[in-house]
């Protein structure tokens, strides 16, 4: 897909050229996050391979349907970032901005929504480090809601770094500081990161809520 | 690019699998559950990446980028695994040698030693 306006710099030959690294190294970087999130995975179904009565009596006891609203205001925010995506390579940077905003907002309603989560389980005592005295069944519900907390916790710091440069991206479009076509592709590699964590979601609302 | 609409049917089609997983987590338990809620999980991110982060557009290197993290991520999985699910095998005592020892383990099958390992590791 050759642009216009494109402005090719130092290795590079042609916009096509620096547009694929561009997008290479996002997903090289992208993979390093999968793998990180994978860790949790692995370690999310070892304990429910050990201990399965306690693993579905611990997902039983979180808010389903906080998380499946969640999963509905992630995907909705990823739809923002994929029509963005589009107004910018059509040069529209109005419209660029305007979504971008979109996604950022609908990414602090996630955090809100999360943030309401965490209240009602800390006021249940479910939450480890942060509770005084925890109130778990058995040790292995201690173990999943470890995990649940270190795996929301840092899917949560992703949707958090997202949302900054979601915002910002939008404020540089806004003040024409970011000139479109031409640079599209920060838009796009933004979102690429943006769907990531969106991914991950997707796969840790399933693996914590819905065991049964 | 004219119209917006392949987009939004994909979002249609994400929020049509979410109501789906939801829904399968009221009906299906154990392992039918599982395979179920990680079969709509991987057509939801298969959309996500093909539409969304336009893996459909791009060429064969940004696609082997891509699902790099998901071939070392199989490694991961299959040697934990490996281990995990194998640890059972090991318990299970050679017939006729210890039937009073893990009186359940003679009894049959994967489940009855999966309740011995249940029931050890709630013991301790």
């Amino acid at each position: 897909m050759a642009e216009k306006g494109v402005e090719v710099h130092e290795p590079f030959r042609a916009g096509d050229q620096q547009r694929q690294a561009d997008l290479f190294g996002t997903y090289v970087f992208l993979a390093t996050e999968l793998m990180l999130f994978g860790g949790l995975f692995a370690a999310l179904f070892a304990i429910r391979t050990l201990h399965p009565e306690a693993f579905v009596a611990a997902s039983k006891r979180l808010h389903l349907f906080i998380g499946a609203a969640n999963t509905a205001v992630l995907l909705t925010s990823s739809l923002a970032v994929a029509l963005a995506v589009r107004a910018a390579r059509s040069g529209d940077g109005r419209r660029t901005a305007r979504l971008a905003a979109g996604a950022a907002l609908l990414g602090l309603a996630f955090l809100g929504l999360k943030g309401l989560e965490y209240g009602l389980e800390y006021r249940d005592r479910m939450l480890p480090v942060l509770v005084d005295r925890p109130r778990f069944a058995d040790p292995a519900e201690h173990l999943f809601m470890n995990l649940y907390m270190v795996a929301t916790g840092l899917h949560a710091i992703h949707l958090t770094i997202g949302i900054v440069l979601m915002g910002g991206l939008a404020l540089r479009i806004r003040r024409r500081a970011l000139a479109l076509p031409g640079r599209a592709v920060v838009v796009e590699t933004l979102g690429l990161y943006w769907h990531l964590v969106d991914v991950v979601w997707v796969f840790l609302y399933p693996a914590l809520y819905l065991a049964r | 690019m004219r119209a917006d609409r392949s987009p939004i049917l994909v979002w249609a089609a994400l929020l049509v699998l979410l109501v789906l997983t939801v829904a399968a987590s009221f009906v299906a338990t154990g392992l039918p559950s599982l395979i179920a809620a990680m079969g709509i999980a991987l057509l939801k991110a298969g959309l996500i990446f093909w539409f969304y982060m336009h893996l459909r557009e791009e060429p064969g290197l940004i696609r082997l980028a891509a699902i790099g993290a998901a071939a070392w991520l199989s490694i991961l999985f299959f040697l934990v695994f490996s281990d995990y699910l194998t640890r059972d095998v090991e318990r299970t005592p050679p017939a006729g040698v210890t039937e009073a020892a893990e009186p359940a383990a003679g009894a049959g099958g994967s489940a009855a030693v999966d309740q011995t390992i249940t029931s050890s590791s709630m013991a301790r």
